[in-house]
């Protein structure tokens, strides 16, 4: 059982000049919490989680403080608007340039076992550095009983 | 000079200039300074071994299981919130209270993890309120360093201090506190001028944002808290105590962490995991490498050498308070003090020599009465000395990283312009406290 088989060849992925916007419509409208990011050739560059997106809307010293259990909210912080976040970043300045990725004749087997490694529920899918899909635990399932495949 | 007091000698310094540069961890340089010094055979293995001082590891091993349960229980959070909406949002009750409170805890636990637990909760109260952390985090800095001088455990200078010359956690709170206490309402004070600008500005409708807050949710394990406090406390009466019943400040700080691990039914491994195994080793090394400078004579001479410029104590006293000062301002205090201490152990000897054939023991206490002056001049100038730089203390040093959060982060230089002046001032007012109470008044 290959990865090409199971994997899921519509993926959807954003330039590194993606705006803050187009990133945050992505993981609304798609329900997932990674994306890719490639150039125009079709290179994958990196991947953002949608922790990391999250995490430059938090104040900077959030992981500071040991339990925040206490707050009822920000006070003044919560009418801060963000749209200076929207000129400060991009995608590549949110990207992980270091990121778990599999090749598309690796094994099912293997895409499962990494995927549990790093506790990830999807990955990128690559022939060379061109990234072709994306794979992830829904389709480790489809392939352990071969189930008909929606692509 | 023989060529083992050169080795010696060399080693020291190398491993110092390398300590001081932080090129290379300290806790690394000190280790293998220590093992260099056995290996060319300045000292044998097991004379190496007998200068590490087990009171000092030991007190910071029992300190530092004690804290690692205390900072898990929300304790300090919950104190520093309660604080926090006492003080309704005005810049200048909260510089003052959590100052006070930074101060207190220091004192009675240790510094660090006393900035590390109310650096982050300052930054977050300021931010929601819409004022500049800077202020307050410049307060902290000082606060931590005065309140750490106050007593026996509060920095590690004075506990290398109290264990070289078996003065008491008593005596370091009869003869450090006072001072301390006129040091912290004089910078307070001083703070309130300085920022007078900073703090005028409570922004009025933000005032309710604090009472949103609900201290009661950080306390998760509320037996573990009650626990802790218990054991907390029969720890520090157990440190009033020591002298009084004849045991070392070590085996007080151990019972407590034994007695917390025990009762906690905490798992040891990750306790030990908080263990600062970095701190202690250094602590360790560090005291072979000054034990290499005794073993061959060379703080003898030292000794000799400033003897011969003044014997006069009061003299003395004043130099030892500003000399270190000004280098616990710039490096790190504890290499200083470790090599001063056997350097005024030497002094006070020769200026108080044993002339009526009194017994070691009664001769020890002599000499270390006759003494004062000189080893509190040590302790107020390495531990007041380190508010003079962003660099100064390790607490200086844990503030400054979390203020790179913040809008407005500590720098070298916008720190030193507070600071400096400021830790100048402790000093004097030492200076004075010295003269008087030991001089004029004794």
């Amino acid at each position: 059982m290959k990865i090409k088989d199971y994997m899921k060849r519509d993926f959807r992925a954003v330039s590194p000049g993606a705006p803050l916007r187009e990133i945050a419509r992505f993981f609304y409208e798609s329900g997932e919490s990674l994306l890719p990011v490639t150039e125009e050739n079709g290179r994958l560059v990196g991947v953002i989680f949608i922790d990391d997106f999250i995490l430059i809307f938090l104040p900077d010293y959030i992981d500071l403080i040991w339990n925040i259990d206490f707050l009822h909210d920000f006070g003044a912080l919560e009418r801060t608007s963000f749209t200076v976040e929207e000129h400060l970043f991009v995608a590549e300045d949110l990207m992980k340039e270091e990121f778990v990725v599999l090749e598309e004749d690796e094994s099912i087997l293997k895409a499962a076992a990494m995927l549990h490694k790093h506790d990830q529920q999807r990955v990128p899918v690559v022939r060379g550095d061109r990234m072709v899909g994306m794979i992830s635990q829904n389709d480790v399932c489809r392939a352990i009983y071969d189930l008909e495949g929606r692509n | 000079m023989t060529a083992q007091a050169a080795t010696a000698l060399a080693i020291f310094v190398i491993a110092y200039i390398l300590i001081i540069t932080e090129r290379i961890h300290r806790t690394k340089i000190a280790i293998m300074g220590g093992v260099l010094l056995v290996v060319l055979r300045v000292l044998p293995q097991s004379e190496a071994f007998d200068f590490i001082d087990f009171n000092t590891v030991g007190l910071l091993t029992g300190m530092m299981l004690l804290i690692s349960v205390i900072k898990e229980t929300g304790l300090f959070s919950y104190l520093a919130i309660k604080i926090a909406k006492k003080t309704r949002g005005d810049s200048w009750k909260i510089l003052l209270w959590f100052s006070i409170f930074t101060a207190i805890a220091s004192a009675l636990l240790d510094n660090v993890t006393t900035v590390l637990l109310i650096a982050p909760i300052t930054i977050l109260i300021a931010e929601m309120l819409d004022i500049s952390p800077f202020p307050f985090l410049i307060a902290e800095i000082l606060a931590s360093n005065i309140g750490g001088a106050a007593t026996l455990i509060g920095d590690p200078p004075n506990i290398l201090i109290g264990s070289a010359t078996d003065l008491s956690f008593l005596d370091f709170l009869i003869h450090l506190g006072p001072v301390s206490v006129v040091v912290m309402i004089v910078t307070l004070f001083a703070l309130k001028i300085l920022f007078r600008t900073q703090l005028g500005m409570n922004n009025i409708d933000h005032r309710s944002v604090l009472d949103g807050m609900d201290e009661t949710k950080v306390i998760r394990d509320k037996p573990l808290l009650r626990r802790s406090l218990i054991v907390l406390g029969f720890t520090m009466a157990g440190f009033m105590l020591h002298d009084l019943l004849h045991l070392k400040p070590a085996t007080v700080a151990l019972a407590g962490g034994g007695a917390l691990l025990i009762w906690s039914g905490t798992d040891i491994e990750k306790r030990l995991e908080e263990i600062e195994w970095p701190t202690l080793f250094f602590f360790m090394g560090l005291f072979v490498l000054v034990g290499g400078l005794e073993k061959v004579g060379i703080l003898e001479t030292l000794a000799q050498g400033v003897l011969s410029l003044s014997g006069n104590i009061f003299i003395l006293s004043l130099c030892i308070l500003w000399v270190s000062a000004l280098a616990s301002a710039f490096l790190d205090n504890i290499p200083f003090v470790a090599a001063m201490i056997p350097l005024v152990t030497r002094i006070s000897c020769s200026l108080f020599p044993n002339t009526e054939g009194l017994d070691e023991a009664a001769y020890h206490l002599y000499c270390l009465k006759q003494s004062f002056p000189l080893w509190w001049s040590l302790a107020l100038g390495a531990c007041l000395g380190g508010n003079g730089t962003i660099i100064g203390a390790s607490a200086n040093v844990v503030i400054a990283g979390f203020s790179e959060k913040t809008k407005s982060p500590l720098t070298f230089r916008n720190y030193i312009r507070y600071g400096f002046p400021l830790m100048l001032i402790s000093i004097a007012i030492s200076s004075i406290y010295i003269v008087f109470r030991y001089f004029l008044f004794r």
